[in-house]
């Protein structure tokens, strides 16, 4: 029984189960490794975690754009790191004029809503215009347009904020507040790290009652269950999708201005990245699945975080730094093969890969 | 100007209404589209680039072109109206177009936006009001907007026979102006040289030569207009045999020309040829996954890369390479090897992911794409790959005692390479295998049921087609003498993957009309820097609204559009009818 | 009519889907060149015996033996290659490739040619190709699609794309036919045809049908064995009219939709 069992091995299976097992070996050895050099005090350890929940923060933000669309359309929004741009790069040109005024520091709380309300307003705008253009026509057609035209939104966008707001790197301004060090249980943190995992955790919670207590959310989360069942039950698809659209929008505009007051620069190209990683996270908490990518954005946050520490300096690594995106690239590839339901494990993941 | 005019020839009144509504609507794509191309800085590169020496730049070109369509647009959406009414709504259309840019003038008069928009410079304000003050600036422009779309509606009503070679007059001295530096550097000969210098002079084209230009375009058009359907009525009386000969005749002409093309247009065509023939045999490998085999592929560069470097490893003499023999190979040596490297990274690539499938399979090809990458520029692999340093000194390929060294030279390798490429798909499709790709492009359950063994044949999609890129990278390598990781960009996949599906995917004649318009045409552009991305993105986004099958689909593509609903579904995505 | 050994055999098949056990405990024996039926109220399982078989999904528990080999650990194109071919509820032909390349496919396991074979046009794949070509115009013909060779899959009529997706199983020259409601969606003239066609396939061909069906006429007309599941279990076995006396049949079936449908 066994013996016929093992006959149908093939070697492919084998191959995926070296990978496995390679990919774990080297981490375990990698952490040992780290431990044993102890190269990185208790604090910089602490500092990393903060860091990466930060980062994480960022990452679920725009994951949730990538997530509600999917669950919605059934597609990736290739363009939505380029939405995340928008909105940033636009709320650059409130923000410079707010904190040269002094007005920041001062109304520290009126000034940063009124940069997010125009970051979530340019990114929703962009991505309505993104979905009428490129994702409407196509949406009974089963092809690979929506895919090509996605791309093409996306160098569009690029290059058109390029030539809008220029070539170069916009510095986002300080604010004191943000900069303050923090000391809790004993260790350093600046402020502003706890803005954003606050702000990133409020908004989600704010997200999860639209999703889950209105109407709206109702409707919402019917449309992606079925479209066609849903339609025949009176719901407008056409309202829920452009509603989804301005959530994700909104959301990757919050993310926007966070990512921006944390790493201080804006420019054209900087939805890029991020928006592979958080596309990544998506994947990782099961796409399609709304808190997966809360879980997903910040498991990824810290463990990219971590990562070069924890396992590729154990390893003996030079530079590990340099690899930090090797480890986003590799979870996401490893869980599309091995757990393509994500880590929360969603039905709907199941049925597409 | 009353509006009652217009108003009178209707008979209700929502009727007129929406005819303001469409007026406005329209001005307002040509309006913003002005509007736009300022803002985004496309204006201030266009104004460097004359199409007439001295007296109409790109800019204004652009300017006018877009007036004239919008007019021409109107009159094509309102066919209720009398033709008088359509040419007087061309000029509705015009002066709110013309008011878009106007008000764009005053605010750019008024205040400093630079700082936010960095190409509203000084300098286009100069442009734009052509040194009047604003006001008058903006009168002119509204008027001038009014003029020329009225132009466009006349254009657009006038009969067929003067409305086709109008527009085919127009393109062709519009066109000939555009390239007129690339034009003037392929007519480097003795022989050509008095056409060149009446034709051009090194700013661009001359007055006469537009004329010229256009006339010719005129009468050209105007005979296929007038005399057209005699010739092909002629054509068509003759015997099928004749036919057929005169049909081979013309192919063979249109081939040799092609083949001796890049031999007399210099170096710099040559280039660009070379470039698009690289697309062109990557093109055909991915085509083998994604157009025969449905497999989605965003981490092809790796594979193109593998053949690069495998190369550079192999041949090129530096710390870095691998010696086989006593000596570096030769590059003929090392073609093997390097395509057999590519065939294996194809197997590494292919073996995790056989059981991913659609958009995800895209996802996790371009995530092992990246990860190549990633490794290659890293510092830990630099001892063996060179890092971001690169690898250098990689010869050319030598035959007997010829060295392949001018660009041309390793286009007709490349162009041999695809057409052995093309030919490998062209005999697999109609085989037992290019049979298992479609159906398990189809349905792969059904087709593994049916005894396809998916590991083999998906292994095989993602081999062939490594195979080829693998190719292409010996050939790149070669090109350029030296490589480095940066070559090596998610992009290239990007493009290949939009090649083929702007030329039609599963289509050969698509993969070289797809290179042609996304790589050729922006290398043409050059000097236009960055903003060719632009233009790239919205060409994409235009083509697959306009058509969506691509620009020449394969037979087999054409055939599925037989079956009602999604001709009819494609149908409203091409009119861009809601859904 | 001579039925023959055990074909195929499952033990104590079980599946199960979350909590939902599809199919429990199933033994299942069919003899070689009989015409054994599954009936059973919708979503009894019954497909879900199919995909089993075909190894679409891991099972549970219990074996599948065909001609004493254990067949529920291979993957789908093994189970093929053993001599398993199939048709589906909701037809499932490869729309948009032409009937004969549907047919094509469908003898992929028994063309030898290889790829470089077809690069290289050797003789030996041209004559493969050419030979496979003529029988699968024989075979278009056998199920009555003569001259609809180039036709789309999918622009073919309902009951042609039954009869392709029939011809294309048969394309793999199978030892087992199992059909999954084939003449669903058919009016009693043509379901009568097809009784006769499946028949032949038996008589002239020596295949063994594995039969799925709604219409009791077609099912206790040619059935020899008829199997009824409910819930995933098998309620009743034998030939037809032992089957149709069963009072768990009955009612079975009562509940479902009333005995009309029985006769
Ligand atoms: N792939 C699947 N995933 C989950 N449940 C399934 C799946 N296939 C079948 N089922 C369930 O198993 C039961 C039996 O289905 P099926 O075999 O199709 O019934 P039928 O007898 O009508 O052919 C049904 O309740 C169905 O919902
Ligand atoms: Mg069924």
């Amino acid at each position: 029984m066994n013996l016929e069992r093992l006959k149908q091995v093939t070697y492919v299976d084998v191959t995926l189960w070296l990978m496995r097992a390679a990919v774990i070996l080297l981490v375990i050895a990698g952490t040992i490794g780290s431990v044993i050099k102890d190269r990185y005090t208790t604090e910089q350890w602490v500092s990393m975690v903060m860091f990466g929940l930060t980062i994480g923060g960022i990452y679920a933000l725009i994951a949730l754009g990538y997530t509600m669309v999917y669950g919605i359309l059934r597609l990736i929004n290739f363009a939505h790191g380029d939405i995340f741009m928008t909105g940033a790069f636009t709320a650059y040109f409130v923000a410079a004029p707010l904190a040269k005024s002094g007005f920041l520091d001062e109304y520290l709380i009126v000034g940063m809503v009124l940069i997010s309300l125009v970051a979530m307003t340019v990114c929703s705008c962009i991505a309505l215009i993104v979905e009428r253009i490129c994702y409407r026509p196509f949406r009974s057609v089963r092809s690979l347009a929506p895919l090509i035209c996605a791309i093409g939104a996306s160098f569009f966008l690029q290059h058109a904020f390029r030539g809008m707001y220029g070539s170069s790197v916009r510095a986002y301004p300080d604010v004191r507040w943000f900069d303050v060090v923090v000391t809790i249980l004993g260790f350093n943190f600046p402020r502003i790290q706890f803005v954003v995992v606050i702000a990133a955790l409020a908004s989600m919670y704010a997200l999860y009652l639209i999703v889950h207590k209105t109407k709206m959310g109702t409707a919402m989360r019917a449309v992606s269950e079925d479209r066609d069942a849903a339609a025949l039950m009176g719901i407008d698809v056409n309202k829920v999708i452009i509603f989804t659209f301005v959530l994700g929008g909104s959301t990757a505009g919050i993310g926007g201005v966070l990512y921006a007051f944390v790493f201080k620069q804006v420019y054209f190209f900087m939805g890029f990245f991020p928006g592979i990683k958080a596309f990544s996270a998506a994947v990782l908490g099961g796409i399609g699945n709304v808190p997966g990518a809360m879980l997903g954005g910040f498991f990824l946050g810290v463990v990219e975080s971590l990562g070069p520490a924890l396992f590729l300096d154990g390893l003996g690594i030079v530079a590990p730094y340099q690899l930090r995106d090797l480890i986003a690239f590799t979870m996401l590839v490893m869980v599309l093969i091995f757990r393509p339901q994500g880590i929360l494990g969603e039905r709907l993941a199941r049925q597409r890969a | 100007m009353s509006f009652e005019i217009v108003a009178s020839s209707f008979q209700h009144k929502d009727i007129e209404q929406e005819q303001f509504r469409r007026t406005l609507k329209c001005g307002a794509i040509g309006g913003g589209t002005v509007v736009a191309l300022c803002v985004f800085g496309l204006i201030n590169q266009f104004m460097e680039r004359w199409i007439i020496e001295n007296t109409l730049s790109l800019a204004h070109a652009t300017f006018i072109g877009i007036t004239l369509t919008v007019g021409a647009l109107i009159c094509i959406r309102s066919p209720k109206l009398s033709s008088a009414a359509r040419i007087f709504q061309g000029f509705l259309v015009g002066v709110v177009s013309g008011a878009f840019l106007s008000i764009l003038i005053l605010i750019m008069a008024t205040f400093d936006v630079r700082h936010m928009f960095v190409s509203l410079s000084p300098k286009l304000l100069a442009f734009l009001s052509y040194g009047f003050d604003p006001y008058t600036a903006c009168l002119v422009t509204i008027l001038a907007g009014g003029v020329l779309a009225m132009a466009g509606a006349l254009i657009r009503e006038s009969p067929t026979w003067l409305r086709k070679p109008l527009i085919v007059g127009l393109a062709t001295a519009f066109f000939i102006g555009l390239f007129a530096e690339l034009l003037q550097l392929a007519m480097q000969y003795e022989s050509v040289e008095p056409i060149r210098d009446y034709m051009f002079t090194w700013e661009g084209q001359t007055l006469t030569g537009f004329i010229t230009m256009f006339v010719l375009g005129f009468a050209i058009s105007l005979f296929w207009v007038t005399r057209g359907k005699a010739v092909m009525m002629n054509h068509r009386a003759k015997s099928s045999g004749s036919q057929r000969s005169i049909r081979y005749f013309l192919y063979a002409i249109a081939v040799v020309l092609l083949l001796l093309f890049p031999m007399a247009a210099g170096s710099f065509f040559g280039q660009v040829l070379m470039l698009v023939g690289l697309y062109v045999l990557m093109g055909m490998g991915l085509n083998l996954e994604v157009g025969l085999a449905g497999l989605l592929d965003l981490g092809f560069v790796a594979f193109f890369a593998t053949g690069a470097y495998a190369i550079a490893l192999l041949t090129a003499d530096n710390e870095h390479l691998i010696l086989l023999l006593d000596r570096p190979l030769t590059w003929w040596e090392a073609l093997p090897l390097a395509m057999f490297a590519s065939l294996l990274m194809g197997l590494a690539f292919g073996i995790p992911v056989l059981k991913v499938r659609g958009d995800y399979l895209a996802v996790a090809t371009m995530g092992l794409g990246e990860i190549i990458r990633v490794v290659v520029l890293s510092d830990m692999a630099s001892p063996l790959l060179g890092g971001s340093q690169g690898l250098l000194h990689i010869p050319r390929p030598w035959i007997g005692n010829f060295e392949l060294s001018d660009p041309i030279h390793l286009f007709y390798l490349t162009l041999i390479s695809s057409m052995i490429a093309a030919y490998f798909a062209w005999a697999l499709e109609n085989s037992r295998l290019g049979r298992a790709w479609m159906a398990i492009r189809e349905d792969e359950d059904v087709g593994q049921a049916l005894g396809i063994n998916l590991v083999n044949v998906k292994l095989l999609a993602y081999a062939l087609g490594a195979w080829f890129a693998g190719l292409a990278g010996a050939i790149f390598a070669a090109m350029l003498g030296s490589i480095f990781p940066h070559s090596f960009q998610l992009l290239i996949s990007i493009n290949i993957l939009a090649l083929i599906i702007v030329g039609g995917i599963g289509s050969l004649p698509g993969v070289v009309v797809g290179a042609l318009m996304l790589i050729g045409t922006p290398e043409l552009l050059r000097e236009f820097g960055e903003y060719r991305f632009l233009a790239y993105g919205f060409v994409l986004i235009v083509m697959m609204r306009v058509r969506p099958l691509g620009l020449w689909p394969s037979a087999v593509r054409k055939r599925e559009m037989q079956s009602a609903e999604e001709a009819e579904a494609l149908l409203r995505a091409q009119s861009g009818q809601k859904a | 009519m001579t039925i023959g050994q055990t074909l195929l055999k499952t033990n104590a098949l079980t599946k199960r889907f979350g909590g939902l056990v599809a199919i429990d405990a199933l033994d299942l024996d069919v003899k070689e060149r009989s015409i054994h039926s599954i009936i059973g109220p919708n979503g009894a399982g019954k497909t879900t015996v199919f995909n089993c078989i075909m190894n679409f999904f891991p099972i549970e528990g219990g074996e599948i033996r065909l001609s004493e080999e254990r067949i529920d650990n291979m993957t789908p194109d093994r189970v093929a290659y053993r001599g398993v071919g199939r048709t589906y509820q909701n037809i499932r032909l490869f729309k948009n490739m032409s009937s004969i390349e549907n047919i094509l496919v469908g003898m992929h396991m028994h063309l030898k040619s290889r790829w470089w074979g077809a690069v290289l046009r050797s003789r030996h794949s041209r004559a493969d190709e050419k030979k496979a070509s003529e029988e699968a115009s024989r075979l278009l013909q056998y199920v009555g699609l003569r001259g609809k060779g180039d036709v789309l899959a999918r622009n073919l009529p309902y009951g042609d794309q039954r009869k392709l997706e029939i011809a294309r199983a048969l394309a793999m020259k199978p030892k087992l036919l199992m059909l999954d409601e084939p003449t669903a969606g058919m009016n009693p003239s043509e379901s009568l045809e097809m009784v006769g066609f499946i028949r032949g396939l038996r008589d002239d061909l020596g295949i063994t049908i594995l039969l799925i069906e709604h219409h009791m006429p077609v099912v206790m007309g040619m059935s020899d064995i008829v199997t009824v599941l409910d819930h995933g279990t098998k309620i009743s076995e034998g030939p037809p009219d032992h089957v149709k006396r069963d009072k768990k049949v009955i009612e079975a079936y009562l509940g479902q939709s009333g005995v009309g449908h029985m006769t």
